[in-house]
């Protein structure tokens, strides 16, 4: 009986073993065979823009997915060869971005309902999503700040509500939840935090205004009313602090309004138009070391850069799918290293570019 | 040499011994080839990938491959086996997707571990079509699939579950267009299905063959919108005797061609006036321990006219004769797949005058108003009637009603013999949501409304209901419930009635659902299921034994979770009862089905159990109660070849 169990046994092990082995033979091959296929095909960057007084914007690189950011030993790819790649978590429908202190770009992703955090220097990378929770479910992250902690506050235009998270992705709190779980904002966009004055400014779309508000979430003041005087708003969607002054992006007024801290107007960029210089869907604002203004139009895929007065000084990007094109982009940053990061949402993707500003020598008139 | 295949090796003849060594390495051989077989093939099919079969080639293969143990234990009797299985799908398309695009979808070995239902037995098969210069003036395409050793069911009309079978089935279709502009348009498709199946627990197949031709042509002159055209259908059917209550194995053969013609021209005040003629012919063999043949032709003429005199008026005359009003019938059953022996009432004249008149009295509301007269001869009788009738059709949008429309309407027949009774027809639609609960409704009534037959009126009610509530954060409750009951007026025999309840519970990556349905009525038998007659037509005109009246009453829950990441469970109940009767056989079956499944995933790796157990008894004379029990686990891989 044992005999019999045994012999069994053995032709049971020998057929599972030609079985399993068929498996991992068939897995190795065709894995291999793909390998050699798929790296045909690398595209070329945008040629650099030559710029006055010779400063440069150079397109760097693009990422969209956690495969960018890993970096695979000899044992993950055997791993990958046999079972088979992961599926790597990708940008869906990108939005908003910001980077934090350790180069970190954060990239909130309502297409997702969750929040990805690319490690570019760290080769790491994170989703963070809430929409499961029973408590203070995440329905639709749309635009990030970055505070002095590298906290990151994350605005929920359909819940209503302002995420906080702490530097690992880990949530912290809400800000703007009412008794039963309500969001005290009606359709909240843009967000800006100010971490030496302690306020947070937050857009709220809907009632065309600007709460601007303590650490803890008290509403300090609202800025702005419906309208289209100055000062006043037709659906504001970001904004922007930087040292005094508030930059908002007034969506359907097609233009970037600058106010102080106070909220009072002080002057604006932009007017509705197709030609280059006017704005007909302004989204993302961000600042460069030399205080130029980037506002990205999403209709026309072009990225447009004004100086202090509001003049054009150039503007890069057009409508397409390939490197330095962009369709349908959204949220802007820049970083300290003038680094531009342009999430191009309907490419599913971010790029990235670097300003070569004025050398300091040159600007001060020094040979 | 004949070598006894149950003659001991030490007891044969030598040079028989020899043979049989021979034929054993012979067959060790042949069992041992497959495997290399394969693997050359698993081989060529990476390497393949790289292939540059040309520049205009675009193609994508991707599929899983498998390795499985299987298991079964049926009526007492184990058997178990290992081997491969997988699926595959191949894409492509030349030059231009217009121009030539196909897809091939294989599968082998499919059973539990590779397919999304609970499969008896292990199938393999293949689907794919071709579709050829679309957009071009010559367009064609070509389907094909053939699948051996499947699962499938015996449907019960109304019921949720059906008789469990098993069976191979292969179809062909072919399609060729002739568009040219200014031209008469040709399309002729041509398309033949195949099918044999048994039903577990009963002896003997049921098989069909059904062969379609259709040639259609359209043609634009004059201001006349032409159209003609041919069709032969062919369905030959078998069933076992042993379903139909009969002694032998009931055959049937049924012929059916369709000539047609028809044209539209415009007409003033926004009108089109338009006609057609319609020949059918028919063809029947039926024979089981008897048999009967019946034939026929029917010729049908139409004549519409549409116009509105007003903007918001429009007024419809319209006229029929047909010579032989039953002639129609056999065509509807053929198209329904049922198998009647011999429908005869003798000659069956029709002419139908009517007129009728819509007017829309607000944006939301308009008012109909009707008047037909028929006339039909049979049996030697004259029968004519004079139908009057209106209805009134209105929607709403409303913040506290919700979205509502609802119609009705009356009809009063006269006829020789004085007024028959009022006939009614009401629809109501209602969706609303209160405060978290999502509720649609929807309700049909009509009685006493004109058949076919003159002498015949008909009423029926419908109605689905379903309601929807979300609990809390990925908590939701749904039910529904859905009925109908129709019958001839006065006619004992002739009714139906099918009833269903629904409710389905979903608790974050809980589910639960359960349904429970219980039906009745007059069918027929085909090979495929039992399907209610056509509404309209009386029991009584269909020859004895023909039809039979059955009920079915079928119950399950099932449930559903995601354990863990990537682990999925689910299992399964289903309870299923019918009864047939008929003058020459009484019936009682039922079934219960088990069924467990999990899948735990692993990157492309996937791991697959399965569990299944059926008990069916048909419930025929000389059928015994079945237990079929099947197992499985496999491991499989997707791969994205190219």
């Amino acid at each position: 009986m044992v005999q019999l169990l045994l012999i069994f046994g053995k032709r049971t092990f020998l057929r599972w073993g030609m079985g399993c082995a068929g498996i991992l033979l068939l897995s190795i091959t065709p894995a291999l065979a793909s390998k050699v296929h798929k790296e045909k095909t690398v595209e070329p960057p945008p040629p650099d823009l030559l710029l006055e007084g010779g400063r440069k914007l150079h397109w760097e690189r693009t990422f969209s997915s956690e495969k960018e950011m890993e970096k695979r030993g000899f044992f993950g790819k055997l791993v990958d060869v046999v079972v088979g790649e992961p599926e790597h978590p990708h940008l869906i429908r990108p939005y908003s971005i910001a980077v934090d202190s350790r180069g970190r770009a954060i990239v909130t992703d309502p297409g997702a309902n969750g929040i990805h955090i690319f490690d570019l220097e760290g080769h790491k990378y994170k989703f963070i999503e809430r929409r499961d929770k029973d408590k203070d479910p995440m329905r639709s992250p749309q635009c990030i700040a970055v505070d002095a902690h590298d906290n990151f506050y994350v605005t929920d235009s359909e819940a209503g509500k302002i995420f906080v998270f702490d530097s690992n992705g880990k949530f912290k709190r809400t800000i703007g939840s009412l008794k039963g779980g309500e969001g005290m904002f009606k359709r909240p966009t843009g967000i800006a935090v100010d971490s030496a004055a302690d306020r947070i400014y937050v857009t709220d779309t809907l009632r065309d205004k600007i709460f601007m508000m303590d650490m803890n979430g008290s509403v300090l003041q609202m800025i702005g009313k419906k309208g289209t005087g100055e000062g006043e708003f037709n659906v504001p969607t970001e904004v922007l602090v930087r040292e005094r002054n508030l930059f908002v992006v007034d969506a359907m007024n097609f233009r970037v309004q600058f106010l102080d801290r106070s909220g009072t107007f002080e002057t604006a960029v932009g007017h509705v138009g197709d030609y280059s210089g006017s704005m007909f869907r302004p989204k993302g604002i961000a600042l460069d070391s030399e205080d130029h203004l980037y506002v990205v139009d999403g209709l026309w895929g072009v990225v447009q850069v004004f100086d202090e007065q509001g003049r054009l000084l150039y503007y890069f990007g057009t409508r397409g799918t390939h490197n330095g094109e962009f369709q349908l982009p959204a949220g802007l940053f820049i970083d300290r290293e003038d680094r531009i990061f342009v999430v191009d949402s309907l490419n599913r993707r971010v790029q990235v570019y670097r300003y070569h500003r004025l050398p300091k020598q040159a600007k001060a008139g020094q040979p | 040499m004949i070598c006894q295949a149950n003659a001991s090796r030490e007891f044969a003849p030598l040079n028989c011994a020899k043979a049989e060594i021979r034929w054993e390495m012979r067959t060790a051989w042949a069992r041992k080839s497959w495997w290399f077989l394969v693997t050359a093939l698993l081989m060529v099919l990476p390497a393949a990938a790289q292939l540059e079969v040309g520049d205009n080639w675009s193609m994508s293969l991707s599929g899983d491959v498998g390795y499985n143990y299987r298991g079964n234990l049926n009526q007492g009797t184990s058997g178990h086996s290992m081997g491969f299985n997988g699926d595959a799908n191949l894409n492509g398309s030349y030059y231009n997707p217009n121009f030539l695009n196909f897809n091939v979808q294989p599968y082998y070995g499919r059973t539990q571990s590779n397919s999304v239902y609970g499969a008896l037995t292990d199938s393999t098969g293949v689907n794919a079509n071709v579709n050829l210069f679309g957009g071009s003036h010559f367009p064609g395409s070509f389907s094909y699939s053939k699948g051996l050793n499947s699962t499938g069911e015996f449907g019960i009309p109304g019921s949720q579950i059906g008789l469990a079978t098993h069976g191979n089935y292969q179809g062909l279709a072919l399609s060729w267009s002739e568009l040219l502009p200014n031209m008469p348009t040709l399309t002729a498709s041509y398309a033949i299905n195949d099918g044999t199946s048994s039903i577990f627990g009963a002896d003997g197949q049921n098989t069909q063959n059904d062969r379609t031709l259709t040639l259609l042509s359209t043609y634009n002159v004059a201001g006349f919108r032409l159209s003609g055209g041919y069709t032969h259908r062919n369905v030959d059917s078998n069933f076992t005797e042993l379903l139909g209550g009969t002694t032998a194995p009931v055959v049937t053969n049924a012929g059916n061609d369709s000539y047609q013609f028809s044209g539209m021209h415009s007409f003033p005040l926004q009108g089109s006036y338009s006609f057609s003629w319609n020949r059918s012919t028919y063809g029947y063999d039926y024979h089981d321990s008897y048999r009967s043949m019946s034939s026929g032709k029917s010729d049908t003429v139409n004549g519409n006219l549409v116009f509105r005199p007003a903007s918001k008026l429009s007024v419809s005359l319209n006229s029929s004769f047909n010579n032989s009003l039953l002639g129609d019938v056999p065509q509807i059953l053929l198209s329904t797949g049922q198998v009647v022996n011999t429908i005869d009432l003798g000659s069956f004249r029709n002419l139908l005058l009517g007129a009728s008149a819509s007017y829309q009295v607000l944006s939301n509301l308009d008012l109909q108003g009707i008047v037909n007269h028929e006339r039909q001869s049979f049996m030697g009788q004259t029968y004519e009637a004079t139908q009057f009738g209106g209805s009134a059709n209105y929607n709403l949008q409303h913040r506290l009603l919700g979205s509502l429309s609802f119609s009705v309407g009356a009809f009063d027949t006269a006829n020789q013999e004085g007024n028959s009774a009022l006939g009614f027809v009401g629809n109501l639609n209602f969706a609303r949501k209160f405060s978290g609960w999502e509720v649609d409704a929807n309700a049909s009534y009509s009685q006493n409304v004109q058949t076919m037959i003159l002498l015949y009126t008909t009423s029926s009610v419908g109605y689905v209901g379903n309601i929807r509530r979300r609990l809390g954060n990925r908590i939701f409750w749904m039910a529904g419930y859905g009925g109908s009951h129709s019958a001839l007026t006065a006619q004992a025999g002739s009714s139906s009635r099918a009833d269903r309840w629904s409710s389905t519970f979903t608790y974050h990556n809980y589910s639960v659902n359960g349904f429970y349905s219980k039906s009745d009525g007059a069918a027929a038998f085909t090979p495929t299921g039992l399907v209610p007659i056509p509404n309209g037509l009386p029991p009584s005109l269909f020859a004895p034994g023909s039809i039979i009246e059955y009920g079915s009453r079928a119950w399950g829950v099932n449930a559903s979770t995601v354990v863990m990441r990537r682990l999925t469970l689910s299992a399964g109940y289903a309870n299923g009862s019918g009864s047939t009767i008929d003058p020459l056989l009484s019936t009682f079956s039922s079934n219960q089905l088990y069924n467990v499944i999990f899948q735990y995933r692993l990157r492309k790796i996937f791991v697959n159990g399965g569990y299944t157990q059926l008990h069916q008894d048909v419930g025929t004379v000389g059928s015994v109660p079945v237990n079929v029990t099947t197992y499985y686990i496999g491991i499989s891989r997707w791969f994205n070849f190219f």
